[in-house]
């Protein structure tokens, strides 16, 4: 578990951060002052100007929430099949005998080799872009929680059974909150590898969201919008990860941070 | 293979009977490798006997069940539960009447009702041990079983606990089994003291011990004590020399 949030000395931290945003900023204005090109680099201001230009449009909201749209959709997708099927596997071994080596195979193929067939099967926009994130969620949240079914400790099975626990309450009070921790780093990680995911699929296989602005944008040159694509992607995917964080703190494993 | 607890009891390892009496306390000694741990899984129903058959109260054992309570030597406490929920788990998947009452009944016995709300995690050993005293207990199991519960804890911690122990016993009454490999322990706790054998693993003597109860710290200094205490210390030297020779 990170313990990137708990403790910290709340001013000190935020400045250290803002001092890291700034600097990182300069760098950037350097930089572009040196290239001279905005084509190649725009200075930040231009970027600036071009979120606020975008925002007042509204194009930029609804490209984003079709992208979030994606993204949210295909965690689900990703999570109601990949956490069930794990815990499953771990308790009966002849389905992990059975799907390991489908699972083994199907791992190492990264969701971006997906796309054309993904295309194929179902056409351009909303469907193959939920196929994409939805693969790219599963395999984190899969293996986590596999490793969480098996992360339960004998004497707490011993010891509920002792107190009369039978097969559905141990399931959902001694087996599931033992793999709670690892089921929980895994959709963290499997959401960040979905929002980057969505981005890949609306490059090549849709007509809206964040990707397909980027890719857009890049075609009539552009480029100061196709940093205000990039940087959207930044700030919101660090602000899905605090957020998740926050729902593992007080509602997935709030005995963790005892 | 056999234990009962209301009519003659029994209970044998290998070709050894022991006779457990309802209410008695009876301390499982020996070095380690002399399977007293085993034996209490097998009386728990944790671990399967090869032969034989278990029965408590006349009923063979058949799994882990709620007529023994099971008290481990340590992280057994749901982590995720609040150390509250950990003592109303027995009693609410027994459906028994009110398990948060009984469950804050059972954490005042042990001196525990302010940490009703904490994780177990922010509780010292001793007090993460006395809730799984606690939450053992909280099902009024016919046999109690200890598994070296205060094995874990400091000496000064260790024999506060036992007296603890043996005033939430003298209201019970339960019958426990207590294994331990601490001589002073068995002695100060138990009725009986069993001494296990090593290869083979069984019972090499049971030494019962007529110290008064209530049991006072101070006894521990008396002459009785003193020599149930070099006897005991004896037939242990022997096992544990038996291993150690047999390891050349």
């Amino acid at each position: 578990m990170t313990t990137s949030n708990s403790g910290g000395k709340g001013a000190g931290r935020w400045s250290w951060a803002l001092a890291g945003i700034t600097l990182f900023l300069l760098l950037w204005s350097l930089a572009s002052i040196r290239i001279g090109n905005a084509v190649l680099l725009p200075k930040p201001h231009s970027v600036l100007l071009g979120f606020v230009e975008l925002l007042r449009e509204g194009s930029l909201v609804g490209d984003v929430l079709a992208s979030l749209r994606r993204v949210i959709g295909g965690f689900l997708i990703a999570s109601s099949i990949a956490v069930p099927l794990a815990l499953l596997m771990s308790f009966f071994r002849p389905l992990n005998l059975l799907l390991s080596p489908i699972v083994s195979f199907l791992r190492p193929i990264p969701p971006i080799a997906w796309i054309p067939i993904a295309i194929l099967w179902f056409g351009i926009g909303d469907p193959p872009s939920y196929f994409i994130t939805a693969l790219a969620a599963f395999f984190p949240i899969f293996i986590n929680s596999f490793a969480g079914g098996n992360a339960v400790r004998a004497e707490h099975v011993h010891a509920a059974r002792s107190l009369g626990a039978g097969p559905r309450a141990l399931f959902a009070r001694i087996y599931l909150p033992s793999a709670m921790p690892m089921i929980s780093t895994g959709l963290r990680i499997g959401l960040g590898q979905s929002w980057m995911a969505v981005v890949t699929a609306e490059l090549i296989a849709a007509q809206s969201g964040l990707g397909y602005m980027i890719q857009a944008n890049r075609l009539s040159l552009e480029t100061s919008l196709v940093l205000v694509g990039m940087c959207t992607i930044g700030l919101l995917g660090a602000l899905m990860s605090v957020a998740l964080e926050a729902l593992e703190r007080h509602v997935l494993i709030p005995w963790k941070q005892a | 293979m056999r234990f009962e607890t209301k009519s003659g009891p029994v209970v044998a390892l290998d070709d050894l009977d022991i006779e457990i009496r309802p209410g008695e306390f009876v301390a499982l000694l020996g070095p380690s490798g002399c399977g007293k741990s085993t034996l209490l899984n097998v009386v728990a129903g944790i671990l399967k006997p090869t032969s034989g058959t278990i029965a408590v109260d006349g009923k063979p054992v058949k799994g882990t069940n709620p007529d023994c309570g099971i008290v481990f030597q340590n992280h057994s406490l749901f982590p995720w539960m609040s150390v509250l929920e950990n003592v109303a788990f027995g009693p609410k998947m027994l459906g028994r009447a009110d398990p948060i009452g009984t469950a804050r009944t059972f954490l005042s016995l042990v001196g525990l009702e302010k940490q009703a709300s904490a994780w177990p995690a922010s509780l010292s050993g001793g007090m993460q041990q006395r809730v799984g005293i606690a939450r053992a207990l909280a099902t009024y199991p016919p046999v109690l079983l200890m598994d070296e519960p205060f094995g874990a804890l400091d000496a000064q911690t260790r024999s506060i606990m036992q007296e603890e122990l043996l005033k939430i016993w003298s209201q019970f009454r339960t019958t426990v089994i207590f294994v331990t490999h601490d001589i002073e322990e068995a002695i100060f706790l138990a009725d009986r003291v069993v001494v296990m054998k090593t290869l083979p693993g069984g019972i090499k003597q049971q030494v019962p011990i007529e110290l008064p109860r209530p049991r006072e710290p101070s006894m521990i200094k008396s002459e009785l004590f003193n020599r149930y205490r070099g006897e005991i210390f004896e037939l242990i030297r022997e096992e544990t020399l038996k291993v150690f020779r047999s390891a050349d």
